[in-house]
């Protein structure tokens, strides 16, 4: 199996605490990796350096390394726009533009150059096809995207990252502010996503992970604890507190 | 062509111009409100000295060039005015949020403060002038121009204090409610206590709009630079603010002696504006602490 | 505070206390009724004095004056008679009602005879207009301690019988009044300037008035398409350079500075809202006009006090304005647009301009409005650096506004001048309503779109 990601002993600090210790991982090329853990553990800390979106954050130091496609993404060279382009990823909560549907989509072909109607209107039908929503919207393109469903919203920011074509998709707990409809419609399109694209998903519910990745990574303290096939992961786990964590008798 | 290939910053020239543009628009803005200061306050406080403050002006003679009566003026008048507005902007504000019915007759009051408060000051003054200083023959007089100013500060007293009253939790207001307190003694014990850096907050802004004001007094408090003849007495006689006294000598300046004094004036204005607006941010300061 | 709040317990000491109110009201009004007939107010024409008790007011036919070579009688308005007896009335009738036990009307006739005074006191303006027009310069009207009488014990007794219902009805009655005295004041400025402004552009002609090309008072032509044109080419050029740079320094402030150093910035901004527009108008004055009028292009065209002067200072005075309302309307902007932006390979700037701005349109629309309105309503630091004379704008002529023409020959005017005065300022007003009024339509829509 081919690496697309690959980390190696990284470390992270939130001014005095450490919030990532030692972490290394190899995430596999069309496949899709689910961190999980209880709340603060550093999955989602985890896997915002993977785009590089916690430079917003103050106070911030990273060290260590983290090669996409065989490139460190935090050397000095690195353009981490063309790298956030690559990286595409999707919000806890669903965060569309105050824009029409449309523009919403187009947002990302547009800053990256794309000027002419006819290619717009191709990639806003691709994308909320890939995204399975365009059934749903495609007679109201022109209305404003705060006027769709939580869930709606939410898959309208993955046709929205779907849509500058990038290789890696990072979802951080895209399904927890839903609904169970909603959810499953999401957990299936994520099914047809991994054909194209390396997803990787952080998820607080367990059997998310168990249903949709093929390899999952449970952190605990900053600390990855156990990094193996989901299958492995559920049925036989290694680490005594990963299985008292997925048996449900951990705080 | 550097591909696909994360190393290699791309070139984005539109970015660095748009950046170059928001640098140099900021730098404008704080050279030149900067550059307003420092001209104000570089050409003026050499001239500022306890003479200068305490001595009485006098057009004709060279020894009598301070500002003693355009301060005392100015106190008045400030004084005065609020002495007016302050009670009838926070009752008003009072009744609009603690006892009127909150429908439309309420919002019609708010749109009209709200619209009212942008009205320029010079109307005000066409308004006192003939108002005040005719009907009521007042003449051109501290009290007419301390009517007039009432006016003038009533939308904003009033939007600022509605605003500190409506940010107390209705919470408190039930607790005190449940207790058996009386609405009074609810809105004078608990409302507006909570609210008061707000109300004082309100006060200042107040001050500081009438310690710049001018167009609204150019005509309502007039231009007579006489020293106070009795503390009431004053109030019936014409006299001119400091903003006024900046006004009649820079107009009327032509040796450089005569400039020096609208410099010094200048920059008194601006120490006192400065005062007042530390003096406001340090009470909205505990206002947001609570 | 240490009043009785619990006006429900109808204690023995409460009645008792509830008597003397009443007793001193109705004390108080009988000095009302009877000040009527003692001198009231004090009219001197010409050295000639003449004391006039209420009574006499409301029943004599007028002053029989002698002025230079003519004598006339001088009629007391109908309006003066009619309030001077209401006055009266009101107070008995304030005495009655509270007997019968309804402290709620009384109080309101006592506040009704209280204000007659003042009502007396405006309506008299008409003898002194009748007495200046016999060629009588001294003339002064002075009120009697009985005048003064009246509409302080109007209140007093007011206050005395709502207080009979208890402290709460009284506190609730006071801020009802001070509500009313404050909205009532502000509307009245409302109706006034209307009523003072429209006879003017009916007598001058609403087209002549507004698109007549010269205003010279001596020669009666009120035209003040200059001025108009003057406030409009004044305030748009100040929008044009101020809304630029204010946008750009607000983004500067809540998006891409140092937080540090927007820390410094922030206030200093903000303090510059505060200064008085005088000092604006006195830096205009030595620094930009002397500017303007030894540029080498200019030199020779103009002595400095020109629009373009008025525009630069106008400019500079909205900066802080448009700054601080585009600031808070960034800084409202959720933070999860921008990420999202920034997550779809959009650099930081292309965020802010094609993200934030657009998030923030409506608040950033209402700063400007309000820096329009700064703009229009501006009178002294533009009449310091504008030059003031009624010309058909030009960049580098002295120009008029509408603000300064009002400020420039208030002080002199009389008659049909004074008049056109204050349809100026009847335009202007309408000027400033239609900007206010789009800004609270614009700013209550940003909520509305906010809220969805």
């Amino acid at each position: 199996m081919e690496s697309k990601i690959v980390i190696e002993d990284l470390n992270l600090y939130y001014g005095d605490f450490q919030a990532l210790k030692g972490i290394s991982m190899e995430i596999p090329k069309n496949r899709i990796t689910a961190f999980i853990g209880p709340s603060g553990c550093g999955k989602s800390t985890c896997l915002k350096t993977l785009n590089r979106m916690n430079d917003l954050v103050e106070n911030c130091k990273i060290t260590g390394t983290v090669k996409i496609d065989g490139e460190d993404i935090y050397d000095p060279r690195t353009d981490v726009t063309l790298l956030r382009k690559r990286a595409g990823m999707v919000f806890q909560k669903p965060n569309p533009f105050p824009m029409s549907l449309y523009d919403n989509i187009a947002y990302g072909p547009r800053i990256h150059g794309i000027k002419s109607k006819q290619a717009l209107d191709e990639i806003v039908e691709k994308s909320l096809r890939s995204a399975a929503l365009w059934d749903e919207v495609k007679d109201r393109l022109k209305k404003s995207a705060l006027g769709l469903s939580g869930g709606q919203q939410q898959r309208l920011c993955i046709a929205r990252a779907l849509a500058v074509e990038p290789d890696i998709l990072l979802m951080d707990e895209p399904t927890s502010a839903l609904d169970p409809v909603s959810t499953l419609k999401i957990e299936d399109l994520m099914d047809d996503l991994r054909e194209k694209y390396t997803v990787i998903i952080v998820t607080h519910n367990m059997q998310q992970a168990a249903r949709i990745a093929d390899r999952t990574a449970f952190f605990l303290l900053g600390q990855i604890v156990e990094y193996t096939d989901t299958l492995t992961m559920f049925n036989n786990p290694k680490d005594e507190r990963t299985e008292r964590y997925i048996t449900g008798r951990f705080g | 062509m550097l591909g696909n290939s994360l190393y290699g910053k791309r070139k984005r020239p539109a970015d660095a111009a748009l950046k170059f543009l928001i640098n140099a628009a900021a730098a404008l803005t704080v050279t030149v409100l900067a550059g307003i200061l420092l001209y104000i306050l570089v050409n003026g406080l050499p001239y500022v000295s306890w003479t200068f403050l305490s001595t009485a002006y006098s057009e004709t003679d060279e020894s009598l060039k301070g500002i003693l009566p355009m301060l005392i003026n100015t106190m008045y008048i400030v004084g005065i005015t609020l002495l007016i507005s302050a009670p009838i902007g926070i009752s008003t504000a009072i009744y609009l949020t603690q006892y009127a019915k909150q429908g439309r007759f309420v919002k019609a009051i708010r749109f009209t403060t709200e619209v009212l408060s942008g009205i320029p000051s010079i109307l005000f003054g066409l308004f006192g002038y003939t108002v005040f200083c005719i009907l009521f023959r007042l003449q051109t007089s501290i009290l007419a121009g301390c009517l007039t100013m009432s006016i003038t500060v009533l939308p904003t007293i009033i939007r600022t204090t509605e605003e500190a009253l409506l940010s107390v939790p209705d919470a408190y207001k039930e607790g005190a409610m449940a207790l058996g307190a009386g609405k009074l003694r609810v809105v004078m014990g608990m409302v507006l206590p909570c609210a008061l850096p707000g109300v004082l907050t309100a006060v200042i802004l107040a001050m500081g709009r009438i310690v710049g004001e001018s167009a609204a007094l150019l005509f309502t408090s007039g231009l007579s630079y006489n020293m106070p003849r009795g503390f009431f007495r004053q109030i019936f006689a014409s006299g001119r603010t400091l903003t006024l006294h900046l006004y009649q000598t820079a107009r009327e300046a032509s040796s450089p002696d005569a400039m020096h004094i609208a410099f010094a004036t200048a920059a008194v204005l601006l120490i006192l504006v400065f005062l007042l607006n530390r003096i406001a941010e340090l009470f909205s300061r505990a206002l947001r602490k609570g | 505070m240490s009043m009785v709040f619990n006006s429900m317990k109808n204690t023995r000491k409460d009645r008792k206390k509830n008597r003397v109110k009443k007793g001193m009201a109705v004390a108080l009004s009988l000095g009302s009724v009877f000040s009527f007939f003692l001198p009231y107010m004090q009219f001197v024409f010409k050295d000639t004095t003449y004391l006039v008790s209420g009574f006499q007011l409301a029943t004599a036919k007028g002053f029989r004056v002698h002025g230079s070579g003519l004598s006339a009688v001088v009629t007391i308005p109908v309006l003066a008679r009619a309030a001077v007896i209401s006055g009266m009335l009101f107070a008995a009738a304030g005495i009655i009602l509270l007997i019968f036990r309804k402290p709620v009307f009384a109080a309101i006739a006592y506040a009704l005879s209280g204000i007659t005074p003042l009502l007396v006191l405006i309506s008299t303006t008409s003898i002194q207009t009748a007495v200046t027009q016999l060629n009588i310069s001294k003339v002064s009207i002075y009120c009697l301690w009985p005048f003064l009488y009246v509409l302080a014990g109007g209140i007093a007794c007011a206050v005395l019988s709502v207080w009979t219902q208890g402290a709460e009805k009284l506190a609730e009655s006071i801020f009802l009044v001070f509500s009313c005295v404050s909205i009532g004041s502000v509307a009245f400025i409302t109706v006034y300037i209307f009523a003072a402004g429209s006879p003017a552009i009916a007598q001058i002609g609403l087209g002549q008035f507004l698109f007549g090309r010269e205003w010279n008072a001596e020669a009666g032509a009120f035209g003040i398409l200059p001025l108009i044109l003057s406030s409009v080419a004044g305030t748009a050029g100040a929008v044009l350079l101020g809304v630029p740079v204010g946008i750009l320094t607000a983004v500067f402030l809540a998006e891409t500075a140092k937080p540090q150093l927007a820390r410094l910035v922030h206030p200093a901004i903000e303090l510059l809202a505060g200064i008085p527009s005088v000092v604006y108008g006195f830096f205009g004055m030595q620094v930009i006009v002397p500017a303007i009028r030894s540029f080498p292009p200019f030199q020779n065209h103009t002595i400095g006090d020109s629009l373009l002067a008025a525009i630069l200072i106008l400019a500079i005075m909205v900066l802080p304005t448009i700054v601080s309302v585009t600031e808070t309307s960034l800084k409202a902007v959720p933070q999860a647009y921008r990420e999202a932006s920034l997550a779809l390979g959009a650099t930081p700037v292309i965020t802010i301009f094609k993200v934030s701005i657009p998030a923030a349109r409506s608040g950033i629309l209402a700063g400007v409005i309000l820096g329009v309105g700064r703009a229009i309503g501006e009178t002294m630091a533009v009449i310091m650096v504008a030059g003031n004379v009624a010309n058909m704008p030009t960049l580098l002529g002295t120009v008029r506004l509408l603000t300064t023409g009002i400020a420039m020959e208030m002080s002199y005017a009389s008659g049909l001048h004074r008049q056109a005065l204050f349809a100026i300022g009847l335009v202007l007003f309408l000027f400033i309503m239609i900007v206010n009024i789009s800004f609270t339509f614009i700013s209550r829509r940003g909520v509305r779109m906010d809220a969805r």
